[in-house]
């Protein structure tokens, strides 16, 4: 029996000028998987193929060590979603929308249902276009969990939201993930986001991956170094990712700090570097190369 | 499957009853004022069961208007539930939808005549003839299926425009048909002759048959193109 409660194995999809390049990664049990890259990047395809709303063109997808496309009932009965936009039936309550989505669901459980409602202060006989953003997505989080589901699947459930609402998704998530049957993927573009609750980046520009690691991995690899412009030359350049620089000196990011470290010794500035300048960095690099 | 057939009756109860008002008055209105300015029946009544046929149809498509209108799809494609089990539901709504159509607007003709105090025009008779209102339940049904794969396809907005463009296609290929061919009417007209003199219950099954079978192509089709679309 495998650990990895997800596993991609070399998903491709292409739409006009689009394309999702042979991605594969895996998100262990028990763990927070955060899905990072700029808009446009391939972040709801991905979780579009995952749930099977788009039909992809190469490679395999497993949920619980199943295959999507033989067990795709079975899996979805364990799964919880969350979409960007959640798209409901705008002319009911959330008390009928809950009794429209229930029966499908044979662990529905009403009590979490209403302990959650309760937790979130949501109205239940107002009407859902009424709602604000915040508490749509409230709505649609707690829909995603009155079933007891082990794999939550969010696509963007905070872009949008004041930060006040953020927050408070934030803290529950965490909560949520100390049920260590319940693993989450989540995607984001607000990097701060993710740096705060995930275990797991994975992390896609143009349709490509550029990696899938742990947290922790990722921030003892990636560092940025600033330092005076005389120190770069065409050799100290292959150091780094992209670089960015003015009259002052150089900002670059690294993403093999021991190396750096043996390079240019204490005569640079070594910071942590962010999830958003890695984004930004790679980004760079990505203009450059094309 | 059961589920699906009663989320949109559960989800969509306050759109059906307006529908099935509008259905009702539209009955009444229609066989008061045909007895009210003619005083006969005939010809109006093949008129009211054309209308009864159309509007029924038309009134089933609130199911797919409304999904599409709050672009539902994304949210129960993602539930535990096979896209054909999606696409079988909604015919099994279609059905049942344009069935109680059928029964309302017969509702709405009586109340018609009960507040025109008509009910002693001996042309109304048709309207007590169940193979009639089977006829018609059935024509609707014919209408539906092969339509909806066309909203499977395109959407409901799309598809009602490629299904009015083909039925005035259709429309306008008779026609030239009829002016350009010496004949062709009578023997249309003679075939069908031919066809009525045939016992009633052969016709009546022979209908029933085709209709299943055209709304089970129609299901195979629209399963297919469902289970292909991107969402």
């Amino acid at each position: 029996m495998t650990d990895n409660i997800l596993e991609i194995s070399n998903l491709s999809k292409s739409y006009g000028d689009f394309s999702l390049d042979n991605i594969s990664f895996s998100l262990p049990k028990g763990y927070i998987m955060g899905l990072i890259g700029p808009n446009g990047a391939g972040k709801t395809t991905i979780i579009k193929s995952i749930m099977n709303l788009i039909m992809k063109q190469n490679g395999d997808i497993k949920i619980f060590g199943k295959d999507l496309s033989k067990f795709e009932i079975e899996i979805k009965k364990r799964i919880g979603f969350v979409y960007d936009t959640p798209n409901y039936y705008e002319h009911i309550n959330l008390k009928q929308l809950k009794n429209t989505i229930a029966p499908f669901y044979e662990n529905w459980d009403d009590d979490i249902f209403y302990n959650l409602v309760e937790r979130f202060e949501l109205p239940l006989n107002k009407k859902l276009k009424n709602f604000s953003k915040g508490m749509y997505m409230k709505s649609s989080i707690i829909l995603a969990l009155s079933h007891n589901a082990e794999f939550i699947i969010m696509d963007e459930p905070t872009s949008g939201l004041d930060p006040v609402v953020r927050r408070e998704l934030l803290d529950f998530f965490k909560e949520l993930i100390q049920d260590e049957n319940k693993s989450i993927l989540f995607s984001s573009h607000i990097t701060t986001d993710i740096e705060q609750i995930a275990d797991y980046i994975t992390y896609i520009a143009k349709g490509k991956l550029v990696f899938s690691e742990t947290k922790d991995d990722i921030f003892e690899r990636y560092s940025m170094v600033k330092g005076g412009n005389d120190l770069l030359n065409e050799e100290t350049k292959k150091c780094f990712v992209a670089i960015r620089s003015n009259d002052y000196g150089f900002e670059a990011l690294s993403d093999d700090v021991i190396n750096t470290r043996n390079i240019f010794g204490d005569d640079v500035i070594y910071q942590r570097a962010t999830l958003e300048d890695i984004m930004f960095f790679t980004n760079l690099k990505n203009k450059s190369n094309n | 499957m059961k589920q699906l057939i009663l989320k949109d009756f559960r989800a969509n109860w306050q759109y059906l009853l307006m529908s099935f008002g509008v259905l009702f008055t539209i009955s009444t209105l229609f066989i008061y004022s045909m007895l009210e300015y003619q005083g006969r029946a005939d010809p109006d009544l093949i008129l009211y069961f054309l209308q009864v046929m159309m509007t029924s149809i038309f009134f089933s498509l609130l199911f797919f208007k409304v999904d599409e209108m709050y672009n539902t799809n994304e949210i129960f494609v993602s539930l535990p539930v096979s896209r054909s089990q999606i696409v079988k539901a909604r015919y099994v709504n279609t059905v049942v939808y344009v069935f109680i159509a059928i029964i309302i607007h017969f509702a709405g003709s009586q109340f018609g005549i009960f507040i025109h105090n008509g009910s002693q025009n001996s042309e109304l008779i048709l309207l007590y003839n169940p193979s009639l209102w089977g006829f018609v339940f059935l024509s609707a049904l014919i209408i539906g299926a092969y339509s909806m794969p066309f909203y499977f396809k395109f959407g409901i907005n799309k598809g009602v425009l490629v299904v009015f463009v083909i039925h005035f296609l259709f429309v306008v290929f008779v026609i030239t048909l009829i002016i350009n061919m010496n004949g062709l009417w009578s023997d249309v007209q003679k075939a069908l002759m031919s066809i009525i003199k045939i016992s009633n219950t052969i016709l009546i099954y022979s209908y029933i048959s085709i209709v299943m079978l055209v709304v089970l192509i129609s299901t195979l089709i629209s399963v297919k193109i469902y289970k292909n679309k991107e969402i």
